[in-house]
Parts: C-alpha cells; sequence; structure tokens
C-alpha cells in the first residue's frame, strides 16, 4: 500500500492511498463533522456536512474524496463553517428537533453538531411536519419526523444485516423511511435486530425498553460478549444504579459491524421473569426456603445417596463455570454431559472413521461473505445464529449462490438460489448428493431406486443434480450445518461431501461456548437416580427437561423460574449472564472475555466457589 | 402536371394543433380528384418530424418547390389540392408573411435562412418511420465508414479533433469521455443515450428523437464501437409518446434490416440498443441518476468519481451522452472534424439547438451555428412580439440564468453563457417581455426544481424549500428587509453544498435575477410593489372616479369576476373581489378608472 | 374498477424478468393494465422477481409517474411548462378542481376524470395546453372546458 502526504488546515499528514480525507483525518485525531457517514456501511455522501475546502478552490465531502498527493484541505474556513451552519439550520428548522421532548436528547449526533455550532434558536421559521409514527414494533418505534434522511438506518438494514426492509419511499420533502411496502414494521420482513436504532444520529428510530430511562453519558458502560449463540457478538451495556438500560453492538468489531440480534440487544431488556433468590427444597408438595448452605448440604446428600447421577450444565456458561461444575459432579460420580456436547461428540466421530482434517474447518466465520457458494443444510441458523444468518444474507445479496435444504421452511426464501424441502429422515438426500459426486451424474438416472426415494422425499432429480452442479462449479463453497441436524448419517454423508469436493465446513450446535470441544462430556442415564441441572438462564431447554422427568430426584440450579425449576425437588439460585465474569470461547476458536455488568443481587456470588464447595463435600 | 411530394409536419406540436386533420383531409381532396397514382399515399405523402416554426402549425411543405403552407385550417385544403396540385399555381393567400412580404419557400422563411442545420438536418425532411427514407439521406453511412474504414483510436481522435462538447448541458468534450470509456479494460461495457429531456419549456431532444431516430442509434453505434460497447441503452422520457413510439420503430426496422444486432457491416462488431422509458423524474436527466434508473432503482445521483466512463451501468465502464450530441456524430465521422470544427467559435464548435419560446414572433426550434447572439437569435424568431420591448432571455431552463437586454449582443457558447452567469443548458431559450416580472419567473423556476429534488441531500431537498418560502413571501407582498441577504446566502449555500448538478444550479434563476434585476426585488420588498403587475397580491385594486363616470355600463360588461355595481350616480368597484385585470379602464370610454386607492 | 388477479401480471413479469433492471418497465406495463399499482400487486412482482419489497415501493414512490392511487376513465392534465404557465395554466387548473370537485391526483366521483398537471410537454407554441389521454388541446381558454369534458 503506498503513501500519500497531503496538508490538513496547515499540518502535513500521511495516509494510505485510496483512503477517503475523512478516514484519514480520523486516524490523525482531527474529527470533520458528519451525520450519514458511518464507519460499518458505504460512505453516500449524503447529508453534506463534512464539506472541506480543496486546493483553495471547491468543496467536497470529506468523506467522499479521496487523498491525492499534496491535497491542500482546509475543514473550518469562513465560507465551510458558513455552509455547514446553513445546513444544520436547514435541518433543525425542517423537522421536529425540540431536544427537550426527544427521547435522543444528550444521546444524540445532530444536537451534539447543532451545539458545537452555536445554534441554538431557530433562525428559520420551522416546517412542523406531521408524519404518522410507526410504533407497532415490539421494540422500535420509527418516528420520521425526527428523520434528517441521511439513510444509515437504510444502508444498516441492507450492508450491515442483509436484509434490506428500510427503505426511502417518496421523493425530495416527500422522502421518508418506510418498511417493506410501506406497512407497520411489525408486520414487515424485519428481523429485530435493532441495528437501525443503533446507527441513527437522532430521535428518529429508537428503543421502546431504553425510553427514558437516562442518557448514555450517565450510565455504566461494559463491554463484554453476548453468549446467546456461538457468535459471540462484543457487547456495550449501559447500565444506571444496577438496571439494564440498553445494549448495542461494539462498533470497534467491524465484521458484524456492530451487530446485535433481537436475542442479544432487546431479550434481557424484556425479560420479566421472577428470578430466584433462594434454595427452594420441595417435600411433600410444599415449597420450603432454605439458605444457600443449607441448599448446598443438600445437594451433597442427595448426590451421596445416587447411584447412576446425570449432571447436564447450559451452553452458555463461562469456561471456569463449566470446569468448576464439571470437577465436583465428576467427584460426585456423576455423568457430566453439556448441552451441544451430542452434536460435537457425533462430529468427532464421524472425523475419525472419514479421517477428516481440521483443515475443512472455517476458523472466521466472516469467510462466508467471500465464498462463491454456500450450501446451508438447516436453515434454522436465521433464529439459532442471527448474526451469521445476515452474513449468508449479505453473501448472496452479492453474488454468492445460495443452496438450502431443510425440513421445514426454508427461512431464506428471498435469498435462496436452489430451496430443497425434505421431510425426515434427509440422510437419503445427502446420500444421493455424495452419490453423484463420487459415481458421476450418470449414476442418477441409472437407478429406479433413486427415482422411488426422491418421489418419497418429494424432491425433483432436477435440483439434486443442480446442487451437484454448483458444488462442480464452484471454487470457494462453504457448507453450513445448521444446529437442529443431530442425526449421525447426516453429519457423515455432509462430512464425507465436503471431503469429495474440498468444501470448508462450519459446523454449528446449541452451545454459545464452544469450549465444549474440549471438555471431556459422556453424554447421560436414560434414568438416573439424581439429575443435577446447571441450566443458568435456560428456561425450555429440551434435553434438560427430559433428564429432569425421568430423574428419581432432580437438583435445577437457575437465575429465574421457568418448566425448569417447576419440576425440580431442588432449585439453587444460579448467576445471571450479567452477573457472571470469566471467559467463553466463540465459534471462531478464539477465546472472549465475559464481564460482570452488574452485581450478583442474591447470597450467592461466585458459582466458581460454590461447586468446589460442593466437591468438597464428597 | 409534376409529380410532387408533400410533406406534413408529425411532431408533437403540429399534431396537437391539428395536423392530422389536416392530413386526412389532404388525403380525401387527392382521391375525389382520382389523384391516387399520382400521390401515392406510400411514396407522395410523407409525415416528417418536427419541421421547426412550431407556432406556424399544422404546415406543409410541397415538393420540388419547396412551397410552404403554414397555420393551415381543412377548408384550406381543397383550395391548395385544386390550385397547387392540379394547376400548378401558388396559393398566394396562404403563404406566410415575413416582414409583410409573402414567403413562397419554406427555405426562404427569416425562421429557417437564420439557421444552420446539422443536428435537425433530417428532422422535418424525412419520414421517421422509414428506415428506406433515412438510407436515402445518406443514412448509415457513417457508420459503416467507422466501422469498416476506421480504427477505434482514429474515430476518438476525430471526435476529439472535431471540438465537439456535450449537448446537455456541462459541456465536457465528448471525444475525451469516449477516450476515458475506451480506455478502461474491460469486456462489458455500455452506450446511453440520455434521453430524459425535463426541463420545462425545452423540446429539442424530442424534436430529434421523433424526427430523426435512426441518426441516434448511429451516433451510439459509431461511439460502442470506438469505445468497444456492444450495448446501447436510450432513456426516453414517459412523456414522449412519439418519440418512443417513432424510436420503437426505428429499433425493430434497424434490427430486421441488419443495422443492429451480430456483425453489423460483415465486420466482427456486434451492437444492440434497448429503449428505456422514463417514470417522471426530472434528477434522472443526470447521468449518474439515470443509471440507476435504467438499474431498476430510485433515480438517486451517486458521488463522482468514479465516473460513468470507468465505472457507470452496473458498475461496467460507460459513455453517456445526450441526444444531440449523438445525433451529431455521424455528420462529424462522414464530413471530417475539420469541417465541423470551422462552423462556430473557438471554444465551441459546430451548432446548438434552442427551444425558443416567450414572448417572440416565432416560438420553435432554432438551430444556430455558435456565436450567434442572443440579438441575432431573437430575430431569427421573429422579434419580441406584440411590439413590446425586451427585457430578457432565460437561457438554460431551470439550470439556467436570465440575461437583460444590456448584454443582448452576447455571443451565445458555452464560455460566455458561463461568464454572464447561465449555462448552455439543454437549450431552453425563453424570450421574456417587459411585462414580465423577474421574481415570478425565478419563482417559477425554484419551484420546479424544488418539487423535482430527489431529496437526497439537505441544501437542495431543503435549502431550495426555503428559498422558495421567502419568494412566496415577497411575491405576496410579505417581504422584510433581511430577506433578500438570507436569499443570497441560502443560494450560495445550495450552490456550493448540493450533492449533484441539479441541486447545485438551482440557485441560478434567482442569483442571475438579483444580479441584474435586484431593484425589482426591492421594488416588492420594500414598496410592496410588482413594477410589471405581475403579482397579483401586490396590485392594488382599480377605483372608479366618480365625478368622471358616466354611467354608461361598459365597464360592468367586460369584468369577469362581476367586481362592479352600478350606482345612480356612479358605478363602483368592490376592491376584495377586483383581480386587477385592468379590463375595465381599457373600455371606460372617459377614462375614469384607475388603479390604486381610492382614499 | 375492474376487479384484478394478481396472476394475470406474471406474463409481463416473464416478458421482462430476463432483462437487466426490469422493475421499471414491468411497472409500466402493470400500470398500463390496471390504471394504478396497489401495495399486493407491488408485493406480488417483488416476490416474482426475489428483490425486496421496500425496493419496489420506493422505485414506485419516486417517480411521478407511478400512482398508488386508482385512476379513472381518462386522465386530463394541464401543461404547467413556462410557456402555459404564462399564458394562464394556474386558471385553467383551478376551472378543472372546481369543475371536476377534486384535488390535484383525485379522480371525479363518476370514475370518469384523473386531474394532474404535467410537466411541459413541449407544445409551447400552443401554451397553455390541457391533455385528455393522448389527446392535445392547445390554446385552450376557460370556457372552452366544458366543451372539452363533454367529449368524453
Amino acid at each position: 500500500m503506498s503513501t500519500v502526504k497531503f496538508t490538513v488546515d496547515g499540518e502535513k499528514i500521511s495516509a494510505e492511498k485510496g483512503e477517503t480525507v475523512m478516514s484519514a483525518c480520523k486516524k490523525h485525531g482531527i474529527d470533520i463533522p458528519k451525520l450519514c457517514q458511518h464507519d460499518a456501511m458505504e460512505n453516500v455522501m449524503a447529508c453534506r456536512v463534512c464539506i472541506v475546502e480543496v486546493n483553495g478552490e471547491q468543496i467536497q465531502p470529506a468523506c467522499g474524496l479521496k487523498v491525492e498527493e499534496d491535497l491542500e484541505i482546509k475543514t473550518e474556513t469562513d465560507e465551510i463553517k458558513k455552509y455547514r451552519r446553513m445546513n444544520l439550520e436547514l435541518i433543525y428548522r425542517s423537522e421536529n428537533h425540540y431536544c427537550m421532548f426527544c427521547e435522543s436528547d444528550g444521546d444524540c449526533e445532530l444536537q451534539d453538531l447543532m451545539w458545537e455550532n452555536g445554534i441554538d434558536y431557530f433562525e428559520h421559521p420551522r416546517l412542523f411536519p406531521d408524519r404518522p409514527i410507526d410504533s407497532s414494533h415490539e421494540h422500535i418505534v420509527i418516528d420520521n419526523n425526527r428523520c434528517i434522511r441521511c439513510g444509515r438506518c437504510v444502508r444498516a438494514c441492507e450492508e450491515v444485516v442483509g436484509n434490506q426492509t428500510l427503505a426511502f419511499g417518496g421523493r425530495g420533502l416527500e422522502n421518508e423511511i418506510v418498511a417493506d411496502a410501506d406497512v407497520p414494521l411489525k408486520e414487515s420482513t424485519c428481523v429485530s435486530c435493532g441495528m437501525c436504532l443503533q446507527v441513527c444520529p437522532t430521535g428518529a428510530i429508537f428503543n421502546k425498553h431504553s425510553m427514558f430511562k437516562g442518557i448514555k453519558d450517565e450510565c455504566d458502560l461494559t463491554e463484554s460478549t453476548c453468549l446467546r449463540c456461538s457468535v459471540g457478538c462484543e457487547t456495550e451495556i449501559y447500565t444506571r444504579t444496577g438496571h439494564l438500560v440498553e445494549i448495542e453492538g461494539a462498533e470497534s468489531e467491524m465484521e458484524s459491524g456492530g451487530q446485535l440480534c433481537e436475542m442479544g440487544r432487546f431479550e434481557p431488556l424484556v425479560d420479566r421473569t421472577e428470578k430466584i433468590d433462594d434454595v427452594i427444597y420441595k417435600e411433600n408438595e410444599t415449597e420450603k426456603e432454605m439458605s444457600l448452605a443449607k441448599g448446598l448440604e443438600k445437594a451433597a446428600e442427595v448426590l451421596d445417596e445416587g447411584d447412576k447421577i446425570s449432571a447436564m450444565a447450559s451452553g452458555n456458561l463461562t469456561n471456569e463455570v463449566l470446569d468448576s461444575f464439571s470437577e465436583a459432579m465428576r467427584t460426585h460420580g456423576a455423568l457430566f454431559d453439556v448441552v451441544g456436547a451430542k452434536r460435537h461428540r457425533f462430529e468427532k466421530e464421524v472425523k475419525r472413521r472419514i479421517n477428516m482434517i481440521e483443515g475443512h474447518f472455517i476458523d472466521d466465520i466472516t469467510e462466508v461473505m467471500k465464498a462463491d457458494h454456500i450450501l446451508l443444510y438447516d436453515t434454522s441458523v436465521r433464529d439459532t445464529h442471527p448474526v451469521l444468518a445476515s452474513y449468508i444474507r449479505r453473501a448472496a445479496m452479492n453474488g454468492t449462490r445460495l443452496i438450502t435444504i431443510d425440513a421445514y421452511e426454508d427461512r431464506f426464501w428471498e435469498h435462496s438460489d436452489i430451496s430443497i424441502s425434505v421431510e425426515s429422515p434427509k440422510t437419503q438426500l445427502t446420500r444421493l448428493i455424495n452419490q453423484v459426486v463420487r459415481e458421476g451424474k450418470g449414476s442418477i438416472e441409472d437407478l429406479t431406486r433413486v427415482s422411488s426415494i426422491l418421489g418419497g422425499l418429494r424432491v425433483h432429480p432436477r435440483d439434486v443434480m443442480q446442487v451437484v452442479k454448483h458444488l462442480e462449479e464452484s471454487t470457494y463453497d462453504i457448507i453450513i450445518l445448521g444446529s437442529e441436524i443431530i442425526d449421525r448419517w447426516s453429519i457423515r454423508h455432509i462430512f464425507e461431501l465436503a471431503k469429495l469436493e474440498g468444501s470448508y465446513l462450519i459446523s454449528l450446535n446449541q452451545a454459545s461456548n464452544q469450549y465444549i470441544r474440549s471438555l471431556e462430556t459422556e453424554g447421560v442415564y436414560e434414568e438416573p437416580d439424581v439429575a443435577y441441572v446447571l441450566a443458568g438462564d435456560e428456561d425450555d431447554q429440551e434435553d434438560m427437561k427430559k433428564l429432569i422427568e425421568n430423574a428419581d430426584f432432580s437438583i435445577v440450579q437457575a437465575s429465574k423460574r421457568s418448566e425448569l425449576t417447576e419440576k425440580a425437588d431442588l432449585v439453587i439460585p444460579s448467576l445471571t449472564m450479567f452477573e457472571r465474569e470469566g471467559t467463553s470461547v466463540n465459534i471462531n476458536g478464539e477465546e472472549k472475555e465475559v464481564e460482570r455488568v452488574m452485581e450478583p443481587k442474591g447470597e450467592l456470588k461466585s458459582e466458581r466457589e460454590f461447586f468446589e464447595e460442593l466437591a468438597e463435600k464428597r | 402536371m409534376t409529380r410532387r411530394e408533400i410533406l406534413i409536419c408529425s411532431g408533437t406540436g403540429c399534431l396537437s394543433a391539428g395536423a392530422e386533420e389536416i392530413e386526412d383531409k389532404l388525403m380525401d381532396e387527392l382521391w375525389k380528384h382520382e389523384l391516387e397514382d399520382k400521390y401515392p399515399v406510400t411514396r407522395a405523402i410523407k409525415r416528417t418530424g418536427c419541421m421547426g416554426p412550431c407556432n406556424l402549425g399544422p404546415m406543409i411543405i410541397i415538393r420540388p418547390e419547396d412551397t410552404f403552407y403554414g397555420n393551415l385550417e381543412p377548408s384550406d385544403v381543397e383550395t391548395i389540392v385544386e390550385e397547387h396540385l392540379l394547376k400548378d399555381r401558388v396559393v398566394r393567400n396562404l403563404l406566410i408573411e415575413d416582414d409583410g412580404h409573402k414567403v413562397e419557400e419554406f427555405q426562404k422563411l427569416d425562421f429557417i435562412q437564420g439557421q444552420k442545420k446539422i443536428v435537425m438536418r433530417n428532422s422535418g425532411d424525412i419520414d421517421p418511420s422509414s428506415l428506406e427514407d433515412y438510407l436515402e439521406n445518406d443514412g448509415y453511412m457513417a457508420a459503416r465508414k467507422a466501422i469498416t474504414d476506421m480504427e477505434r483510436e482514429e474515430i476518438i481522435e476525430e471526435i476529439k479533433e472535431s471540438g465537439l462538447r456535450g449537448r446537455g448541458g456541462a459541456g465536457f468534450p465528448t471525444g475525451l469521455k469516449w477516450e476515458f470509456t475506451a480506455r478502461e479494460d474491460e469486456d462489458e461495457k455500455y452506450v446511453v443515450c440520455n434521453g430524459d429531456e425535463g426541463d420545462p419549456g425545452a423540446f429539442m431532444d424530442r424534436s430529434v428523437l421523433e424526427g430523426d431516430p435512426h441518426s441516434i442509434i448511429e451516433g451510439m453505434m459509431i461511439a460502442g464501437y470506438a469505445v468497444g460497447a456492444n450495448k446501447g441503452y436510450i432513456y426516453v422520457r414517459a412523456e414522449y409518446p412519439l418519440a418512443i413510439r417513432n424510436l420503437q420503430k426505428a429499433i425493430r426496422d434497424a434490427e430486421s434490416e441488419g443495422y443492429l444486432g451480430e456483425n453489423l457491416f460483415n465486420t466482427q462488431f456486434d451492437f444492440n440498443v434497448e429503449l428505456r422509458v422514463g417514470a417522471g423524474a426530472f434528477v434522472c436527466g443526470e447521468e449518474t441518476a439515470l443509471l440507476s434508473s435504467i438499474e431498476g432503482k430510485q433515480g438517486r445521483p451517486k458521488y463522482r468519481p468514479p465516473y460513468p466512463a470507468q465505472s457507470g451501468l452496473w458498475d461496467q465502464p460507460t459513455v453517456i451522452n445526450n441526444v444531440e450530441t449523438f445525433a451529431n456524430i455521424p455528420i462529424i465521422i462522414e464530413k471530417g472534424s475539420e469541417w465541423f470544427d470551422d462552423i462556430g467559435t473557438e471554444g465551441s464548435s459546430g451548432t446548438k439547438v434552442f427551444a425558443v419560446a416567450g414572448d417572440v414572433g416565432n416560438t420553435g426550434l432554432v438551430e444556430a451555428e455558435m456565436g450567434t447572439t442572443i440579438e441575432e437569435m431573437i430575430d431569427i424568431a421573429g422579434g419580441v412580439a406584440g411590439g413590446k420591448d425586451f427585457k430578457a432571455v432565460q437561457i438554460g431552463g431551470p439550470a439556467g440564468g436570465t440575461i437583460p437586454e444590456e448584454h443582448i449582443d452576447l455571443p451565445i457558447d458555452y464560455d460566455s453563457l458561463e461568464e454572464a452567469g447561465t449555462i448552455m443548458g439543454s437549450g431552453g431559450f425563453i424570450v421574456l417581455d417587459e411585462d414580465t416580472c423577474m421574481v415570478d419567473v425565478a419563482k417559477f423556476f425554484l419551484d420546479f426544481t424544488q418539487e423535482e429534488s430527489c431529496g437526497k441531500c439537505p441544501p437542495c431537498r431543503l435549502g431550495t424549500k426555503r428559498m422558495l418560502d421567502i419568494l412566496d413571501k415577497i411575491t405576496k407582498g410579505e417581504g422584510e428587509s433581511e430577506d433578500l441577504e438570507t436569499l443570497e446566502e441560502l443560494a450560495e449555500t445550495v450552490q456550493n453544498t448540493s450533492f449533484c448538478g441539479l441541486g447545485q444550479a438551482s440557485p441560478n434563476p434567482v442569483l442571475s435575477t438579483l444580479r441584474f434585476f435586484r431593484e425589482e426585488y426591492e421594488a416588492h420588498v420594500n414598496e410592496k410593489e410588482c413594477p410589471t403587475g405581475t403579482c397579483k397580491a401586490l396590485v392594488e385594486a382599480f377605483y372608479i372616479d366618480e365625478e368622471a363616470c358616466v354611467t354608461c355600463g361598459k365597464c360592468t360588461e367586460v369584468c369577469p369576476v362581476d367586481a362592479i355595481s352600478s350606482g345612480d350616480e356612479s358605478y363602483s368597484i368592490d376592491p376584495d373581489t377586483c383581480i386587477s385585470c385592468g379590463e375595465c379602464a381599457q373600455v371606460c370610454p372617459v377614462e375614469a378608472i384607475s388603479e390604486g386607492d381610492n382614499e | 374498477m375492474e376487479k384484478y388477479h394478481l396472476r394475470d401480471m406474471l406474463p409481463i413479469i416473464e416478458e421482462y424478468e430476463k432483462k437487466a433492471g426490469s422493475l421499471i418497465p414491468i411497472l409500466h406495463e402493470v400500470q398500463k393494465k390496471l390504471g394504478y399499482l396497489p401495495k399486493e400487486v407491488q408485493e406480488f412482482i417483488a416476490e416474482e422477481l426475489g428483490i425486496p419489497y421496500s425496493q419496489v415501493y420506493s422505485v414506485v414512490t419516486f417517480y411521478s409517474f407511478f400512482t398508488m392511487e386508482p385512476k379513472g376513465d381518462y386522465t386530463i392534465s394541464v401543461c404547467t411548462g413556462t410557456a402555459c404557465h404564462v399564458k394562464g395554466a394556474d386558471e385553467l387548473t383551478e376551472e378543472l378542481k372546481d369543475r371536476l370537485n377534486v384535488e390535484e391526483g383525485g379522480t371525479s366521483d363518476d370514475g370518469k376524470f384523473t386531474f394532474n398537471t404535467k410537466r411541459c410537454v413541449g407544445a409551447c407554441s400552443k401554451a397553455p395546453i390541457v391533455m385528455v389521454g393522448d389527446d392535445v388541446y392547445g390554446k385552450v381558454q376557460t370556457e372552452e372546458l366544458e366543451d372539452i369534458l363533454n367529449r368524453y
């Protein structure tokens, strides 16, 4: 990369060729005011606030202008200041910018610019727009009356989330933000990720649950990692006096563009389930509360008495908690398992049998955006790993061929080039694809048996041939295996296919912490005497439910009341995800820090200490 | 009896004046006189594109004599057939008068004599729906020459040498544009013809597309060959149905006769053209917005660089030129760059077609050599109408400016116009007489651009709105002393900081009228007076001098709003109803009625 | 207003969908057929072309030629170009609004006329211009409007 030198306000600075003046200035600590520019998205040069003087003659937007050798940039001439101020005044008068009646008062980029430019009164008569406010959505409000048409939300929705729900409707003064064909946001194709409100520089799009809870500057900020799925997005969590105010994606992490999904951004804010603070012991249909110490003793006692003990932990806990829990359980002679580990154990077995090397597995999921073909087996990734789903959509929008196979609906129907729907068992389809790949195209027509299988699966042979054709054409294809796949044969066929085709793999499971791959897990007893379920924040996990139902006595350690705690004989409090600290491993295999956001409210202060004590009580 | 050819102008202007009725009547008459063998409809009656002098429509030319009959009524046709066709006698009373004398030949019309036809060479002369007719007039000869005899670089060099500059407004050298695209190393390139002519009052491109569609296809084909593109798009406004029809036919005919498609002129060169119809958005005249529109998106302009020459349609290198520019190409190739460069001025070669409208004797299309002065243009167009005094001319449409009388000797070329604070634009030329209010003119154009703003950037979306609000205030008599200064500040901001050319140029009509007619603005603001009486809110009601009134009642007969009531001694005007049209004052035999307040 | 079936749009979509940038030509054809572009038709076109709903809607609302309101049998429009403006287009506009009892873009109660104004139609020499469908009337006086309306 060659560098060029140019001057900004008399100061010589160097920058990379091809870089914009704005980005070069930013690196040298010169902040040029802006409204529409955002690092996660393409620059559109729309707001005309970042205007600078070029070589004493032209006026250009700093976000569009590329650096050149000897360029002479001035950011604060009288003329520039005058024009910038005029444009800001025009914005100020044209929409509803009565700051004292705005949710974003104090958290507003427009307001900051107004103050910087000394605009604290209306120079021009106001236009008083009167547009309907869309508050249909569970989490998001869109108020076009406060919208400055910078288009960040539109670009975020398209470029970052790959969703294209939001767009500009109308022209000129009629220009406004609409969802789909101007339907209420709630009824639209919105995936509720909240990226739009995170990037909105004014109060035009905001979070219902954070409304009027105070400005960010007055909040405590904790940077952490989201443990709702294995993507492990970096989060910025705002709290005030120990209460959650808002969760945002960390914009420094540019691959995700600061994205979060509904699970990570909104669900914690709307979670109103009752927290568990005390130990509850159920005896003869009555609930008895007891201290944590008593609860620990009771648990040790039950474990001691049990013969077949099964322990199961949520996959959304930290490495430290998983380690200490497994240690304690092993001391008590239990079989240890983690949600999601079963899938991992199958994979390990398949890999050994077909002699598969690790090189097939992608260590950076943003690679999906570089693939020319994606074969998505099980489209539930849209719900289980929404940010990964956004990368798949972005890839498809940029020309990557997307093939989907699913037992239910194709949750990527807008983007998939081939969409195959097969009823369970799906193994026959993958076997068929493998067969065609291995034996050539003739094999599919020759076998009458094949068409009967395909007939039963209601799949057209043409689709199978198309899939094979695409895979053969591709130079970089990625196969993504969703977390709902749990039959060994499907895993085997897909892995074999990857081996045959030289494809790369992303394999998803239900755990957000991929530390489970290095943990020794053993599965569960069908009918245990004692089940110890460390649920954490999980409330309706199927494997856990089944284990509790089949056990003679069950211990559930959870942060909140749920179906699981209802069925347990002994309930012990656990920390919430915001009270826990430690480390976690994401899908890329990177170890991430999980920070404590709030001080534990109950008697339990550290799960690790609790389990160490439990181990000692053998 | 001489074998003749009758040309009927079938441009949009003449069609709206009843050209079809004239044609029907003509065919009836020919039938009646059993002339169908001598005047077979397919050969001898030719529907042509625009002939130019639109206000003389409907019009016909009879050849070989070149006799011109204009402003025809269906009843005139009978006379023409009986006298001219049957008896070889020119019908003198149907001839058009120039300066008091009857003009027989079309070419001798003052309106035509002052012109130099290059772009409009075929329009009004050939049948635009006939490929055969185009071929007879050396059609596709230039393309054949370029594609079979010339190197690509040679063509680009020829266009560069000719000095041809883009006729769409900004005047960028066409050859240079082509060279940039030719240099790009890409397989897919495009040639796009910008026919989204949206300036109010301008219709040059429409007339060329209607009257000579093959010349555009030929120009694009030559461009395609020169830059290495095999696909062209013509983008035409939806408001031009006739142009669309003629183009569709031209493309079909060219395809079936092998002038479009594969292996043109037995070479390896392939070229196809697709027609795209706009959907009503002025901003699509801006090249990047137009390309977005072809791609099926909103016509919102994009930042340059990269320029379309490097990354245009579907991010491929694209040559985009205006209709008139393409119309110049075949003739430059045919006659050579030197010939073309000799026409016009030093920095502006060739001709420019103007749509002359407003307060002139002859409205219509005028193609004049670059360097023709404003005064000469107005003369060609028959001078200011109704013997009124000339006040100004508005050149360049909503992006252009107004030039006052003191600059009437200004030569029309790119550089002189720019110096005078306006632009060539696409060629609107609106003559304004002494009765025109310049504030109202500025407001009219700004109203247009404000409504056509795409909304992308605040200066254009909001700045023009604010300016319009101020102008509205001023014309209503509510102007305040600081308004003019604010207006200027706004204009400067919009001009200097808008995203695209549409926004940047939108304050021009205001700025140029402020520059040359500031006192008119001041009169509106300070004296609350509209010097020309145009701004209704500023014109005071009329009143009747009671002592002078003779109660004849003539005034009540002409009052369009019944504002005048009778009385025993005198009539009186209700000032609230009066619209100050002045009709009453004109008919009053004793001059008892005048403008202003009674008290 | 005739009721339409979404499937009737399929031949139009099929004719154009192979071409790049087919959305605007398709919208032109569909509007020619239905007279307007209702939301459900826009959504249908989006699904058939595999493009976002928002893209179709944003294009429909950006271009003034496209309308989401049903149209009358005839569109009557007054040209508001420079020449027409000077020659009194405003008065024609007011008169037509009065006679048809509509605002701009509206349709008369009998469903016969939809009224709007038009950018310059390029027949300036005949200003002011009134258009009904494709028929052009030049040098129109307000008192002639009744006669023009009665022809339809």
